[in-house]
Order: structure tokens, then C-alpha cells, then sequence
């Protein structure tokens, strides 16, 4: 119960701070100049983790923060590095996004996120439906961007997913 | 994160096939139009020519914004349109970045003579249609097609400088009178930073544009955005050209359907232009080989003439100076070059940013940024440069 109350107040709070305009304009307007959009993971994580928070009974179990982590992890070493112009420009991982662009490369993008979701719900791990929830929000176009990769990761996930698996080997590196 | 609620489950085998099955579902449009998406690379327009070329040579200059305030108009951008009208379009303002500066245009019709500048978008403007901060604008870049229609590409920066930039795109129906509300492309996936336009766009067969565009927010490096406005629910894509670190803002020069050639501004310090080909419609590039133009961080234009010789717009320097602007010519297919005409010259000042179209009637159309502040058009054709290239000296070396 004192979850919820706390939720309600936090909700309440941020609805209020949402609407009130700072220099002229309201937060949304600032913000969305640089990040329009977040990714179906990270706003999935944390309706997650506010639920959890507010005393609703849990979604997620250890595996399942695990794998959303490590997949953000993976998805942005693998996707950063390229975007921002470091090595070939054959590895361009950020137009297999665009299935219009290059067929056959999306192919291996949509069949991976595929595969790793598929190997996920098989294994009652239910990030793998988050998975499942991008890759069908992606089809109407629910996101300023009509980039897949856009709608798996975005920098704030990275960073906290990055973060989590450095705190990770930490933590093992420590244990020897 | 315990003690999580076991609903009655489906058979793991079911939910395999439900989320195979839902990636299926979103890949199927694509599957159905994958001979088309094969299009998405068609190939590209050669720009057409009278067969008969001019023999008496031409050669015009003014500047299109004698009278403009602002301290800094530069990054010009140059299209003709069916009828022959010119338009041309740059950024003005105190400064780059600053929060002043506008997108101003300005058109040249049948009496060859140029309107008056006039503001078309300020980042007010911007910021109200796409409910946005905006800190500045720059770099336009207009797009025509053959049903008359105008496009026109420019930058919003959120933060920063030209880093913090993104790119927009907004249509005109009326030859530039009206604009539509400004579409935002996502073309990066680090908060959409940063691609910016800056040489002409090549037409594609069927329809769309490649046009070079670069970033430079970690490293410079030049891309080609593919913009298809017959397909509205996926209009833009980009695909890199080079690698991040060496060279950027790429000036494409299609040499026939399948080949271009691209001329790239340096960024590593080798202090010449870069030269790269294409041979399937732009899809891939080679790497990057050196070329004897020099270019010390400056922007450079190139076309191919209609008979098969390349032109190319530097700034002669060994140094960030920028005080002459020079055409040098290649007549085998950009392996040796020589200087044939000097367009601006005068110590301490600038001139910069070539921009170089070929109009229907096979003149070269060009614009450049001249002493910070004005906007000069050029105009001449392949008599004059034959002219010139008679009176030349030897090859660049």
C-alpha cells in the first residue's frame, strides 16, 4: 500500500513538473530536441521497475533483468562503435535498420533479434517478449525513427546496460 | 525481483513459434517489396546537355545578397527548376551556430536577375512546427524533381555546434513561396546526431535523390542519405561512404547509371582531395585514394562537364586560408588535373564553399561564400573553360 502511495506521488509529481514550463516551454519541448524517442526496452523496463517499486506483484526475476541488460550491452558495442565512424565502413551496422535500404543485410538484423528473442520466450524469459513488442511496434512506425535499431536500444539503455556489465565484472574480478 | 507469478503457461514450443511468427508478421511488407527495396539503390541520372554546345564563350558573376546585414552568409545552395528559374538558398546570420541565423533564399527568372533575399525559415519557425528546441539552423540544400516540386534539406542544431545537429526536410509546391512544416530526419542512433548536407544531390532513376552529407560529431565521415518521397512511410535512409577519421563532406559526380566518383574534403592532414568510385549506384565505395588537388579542411565541388571532363572548385592553399578559389580540370577521369581559371583571389579574405550544378542548356552554375558575408553566383560554359584551359598552365602536382 505504501508503494502505491509513493507511486501516485511520484506520478503525480512528475505529471505536474511535465506541464510547467521553464523558460518559455515545457520539459518535453527541451528534451525532445536531442532524444525524441526512447527505445521499447528501456520504456518497458521501466514501467517495469516503477510496477515493482509501487508494490504490483514482480514481472521481471533476476534472468530477466540479466538478459535485458547484457542484450543492451551487446546491442550497443555492437552498434555504437560503427555509428560513430570507427571501423570499415562495410561494418555499417546502423543501416541493417532500414530493411527498404539493404534487403538481405536487414535480413541478418531482424533474424538475430529474432532468434534471441525466440531462444528467450522458449526459456520462459519474458524479456524475450519485449523483444516481440519491438519488433511488432516497428511495423505501424509507433517512433519519429523508422530505424529497428531504434526501436531496440538508445543511449540512456546502453549507458545503464553498459554500466550494469562493468558493475558485473567488477564484482566477479573482485570474488578471485 | 522474486517470487514472480507463474501463470498457466503455453508450451514452449508455442511461445517459439509466436515470436518466430511475430518477426515473420513485421518482415512480410518487406519480403513482398524486396525486388523493389533491390531498388533502392536504381541508379544514377546523368544530367542532359544540348548536343550542340555554345561556342562563344560566357562568363558572368554577381553576388545574389549585395545588400544583406548579417555578419556571416555562407554554405549556398543552388537548383534550377523546369521553367529554367534558378533558385538559390543559404543560411545568414551573426554567425555559425548562432541563434540569429535564418535560411534565406532567393530566385533568378527569365530576366536574369535575382530577387531579393528573403528569410524562409528562422529557428523560431522550426522550433514551433516541430514542438522542439531549436538553438540555430544551416546548411540547406535544395532538391527539384521533374513535376516541378522543390525540396529543401537544412540542419536544426539542439545543442552545441554543427555536432549537435540534425537534418529536416520541408517541400515546396509553389517554386519556394510556401514551405511545408519541417519533417525531422532520424538518420543517426546517438540522439540523431549529427548529419548535415553541403554538395549537390544526384537524381536517381525512377525518381529520389542520393545526396552526400557527412558527420561530424566523434569523427568526420561522409555518407550518401537516399531519400525516396514516392515511398512517404520510409522516405530516408544513409549508408557510409569512408571510414570516421580521414575525410568528409563528399561532392558525388555520377559518371553513368552504375558509376560516380566522389571528391572528399580532408581531415587527416594529407592536405589534398580525396577520390573515391562507386560501380554499383552508389551501394559501396572504394577506399579512398589520394588526388594531386589540394585541400587543407575546405569544401570542394565537382561535376562532370558533357563531354566527359571533370571540373572540380578548390581553394589553392597550404594552409586553413582560404583566400583564392580556383577550377581545375581533368580530362582522364580525375588522375591528373590542372588549374584553368581563378573565380576570387585577395589576400585575407575567404572564399569558400563551391556549389556547381549543370543547368539544362549546359552552363555551369555555380555559387561560393565570398568575405564571410556575400553569396556570389558564377555562370559560364565550356567555351569559356576551354578558353581558359588554352591560356593554362601545367599539371597540378
Amino acid at each position: 500500500m505504501r508503494g502505491w502511495k509513493g507511486a501516485v506521488i511520484a506520478a503525480a509529481l512528475a505529471g505536474i513538473v511535465s506541464i510547467i514550463p521553464f523558460v518559455g516551454h515545457v520539459p518535453r519541448y527541451w528534451l525532445s530536441g536531442l532524444t525524441p524517442n526512447i527505445s521499447v526496452p528501456l520504456f518497458a523496463l521501466l514501467v517495469i521497475s516503477i510496477m515493482e517499486r509501487a508494490g504490483c506483484p514482480p514481472v521481471f526475476r533476476t534472468r530477466e533483468w540479466r538478459a535485458a541488460f547484457l542484450f543492451g550491452a551487446i546491442a550497443a558495442l555492437l552498434l555504437y562503435p560503427s555509428a560513430l565512424g570507427l571501423g570499415l565502413p562495410s561494418l555499417d551496422v546502423y543501416s541493417l535498420g532500414w530493411p527498404w535500404l539493404v534487403w538481405g543485410h536487414s535480413l541478418v538484423l531482424f533474424a538475430a533479434v529474432a532468434a534471441v528473442a525466440a531462444l528467450l520466450v522458449w526459456r520462459a524469459n519474458r524479456f524475450g517478449w519485449i523483444l516481440v513488442a519491438a519488433a511488432l511496434l516497428y511495423l505501424p512506425g509507433i517512433q519519429e525513427s523508422r530505424n529497428f535499431w531504434d526501436y531496440l536500444l538508445d543511449p540512456l539503455y546502453a549507458v545503464v546496460s553498459l554500466f550494469w556489465m562493468a558493475k558485473l565484472a567488477a564484482d566477479r574480478l573482485r570474488r578471485r | 525481483m522474486t517470487g514472480v507469478h507463474e501463470a498457466r503457461r503455453m508450451p514452449a514450443a508455442g511461445r517459439f513459434a509466436l515470436a518466430v511468427a511475430a518477426f515473420a508478421l513485421v518482415l512480410a511488407p518487406w519480403w513482398m517489396a524486396r525486388e523493389e527495396a533491390g531498388g533502392s539503390f536504381p541508379g544514377f541520372v546523368l544530367p542532359t546537355a544540348p548536343p550542340v554546345p555554345e561556342s562563344e564563350p560566357y562568363f558572368a558573376t554577381t553576388e545574389i545578397n549585395p545588400e544583406s546585414p548579417e555578419r556571416k552568409a555562407h554554405s549556398a545552395t543552388l537548383a534550377e527548376l523546369s521553367d529554367g528559374t534558378l533558385v538559390a538558398a543559404w543560411y545568414a546570420g551573426s554567425g555559425e551556430g548562432a541563434r540569429d541565423v535564418t535560411i534565406q533564399m532567393a530566385t533568378r527568372g527569365s530576366d536574369g536577375l535575382w530577387s531579393p533575399p528573403r528569410k524562409i525559415f528562422d529557428r523560431e519557425s522550426v522550433a514551433r512546427s516541430m514542438r522542439r528546441f531549436v538553438l540555430s539552423l544551416g546548411n540547406p540544400l535544395l532538391l527539384t524533381d521533374e513535376q516541378g516540386r522543390l525540396g529543401l534539406l537544412f540542419v536544426s542544431i539542439a545543442a552545441g555546434k554543427w555536432s549537435g545537429s540534425s537534418m529536416n526536410l520541408s517541400w515546396s509546391a509553389d517554386q519556394g513561396a510556401t514551405w511545408s512544416a519541417p519533417e525531422k530526419l532520424h538518420l543517426n542512433p546517438l540522439a540523431n546526431l549529427s548529419a548535415l548536407p553541403r554538395n549537390p544531390p544526384v537524381a536517381l532513376v525512377g525518381g529520389g535523390w542520393g545526396v552526400p552529407v557527412y558527420e561530424e560529431f566523434f569523427g568526420r565521415f561522409p555518407e550518401m542519405l537516399w531519400i525516396r518521397p514516392q515511398n512517404p512511410a520510409d522516405t530516408a535512409a544513409i549508408s557510409r561512404m569512408d571510414d570516421g577519421m580521414s575525410v568528409f563532406q563528399p561532392s558525388v559526380v555520377p559518371l553513368s547509371a552504375d558509376e560516380a566518383t566522389a571528391f572528399y574534403r580532408d581531415d587527416s592532414g594529407a592536405n589534398c582531395v580525396f577520390l573515391a568510385r562507386s560501380t554499383d549506384r552508389g551501394r559501396t565505395w572504394s577506399h579512398r585514394q589520394p588526388s594531386p588537388l589540394p585541400n587543407v579542411d575546405s569544401g570542394v565541388c565537382a561535376l562532370r562537364l558533357p563531354d566527359g571532363r571533370l571540373l572540380c572548385a578548390v581553394n589553392e592553399s597550404s594552409d586553413r586560408s582560404r583566400e583564392n578559389l580556383r577550377l581545375a580540370l581533368s580530362e582522364d577521369g580525375g588522375a591528373t588535373w590542372r588549374y584553368v581559371a581563378t573565380l576570387a583571389e585577395e589576400a585575407g579574405q575567404t572564399f569558400a564553399y563551391p556549389y556547381m550544378i549543370l543547368s539544362r542548356d549546359g552552363r555551369v552554375r555555380m555559387l561560393y561564400s565570398a568575405r564571410d558575408t556575400r553569396i556570389v553566383y558564377a555562370e559560364f560554359n565550356t567555351a569559356w573553360i576551354d578558353a581558359q584551359a588554352a591560356a593554362a598552365g601545367g599539371e597540378i602536382r
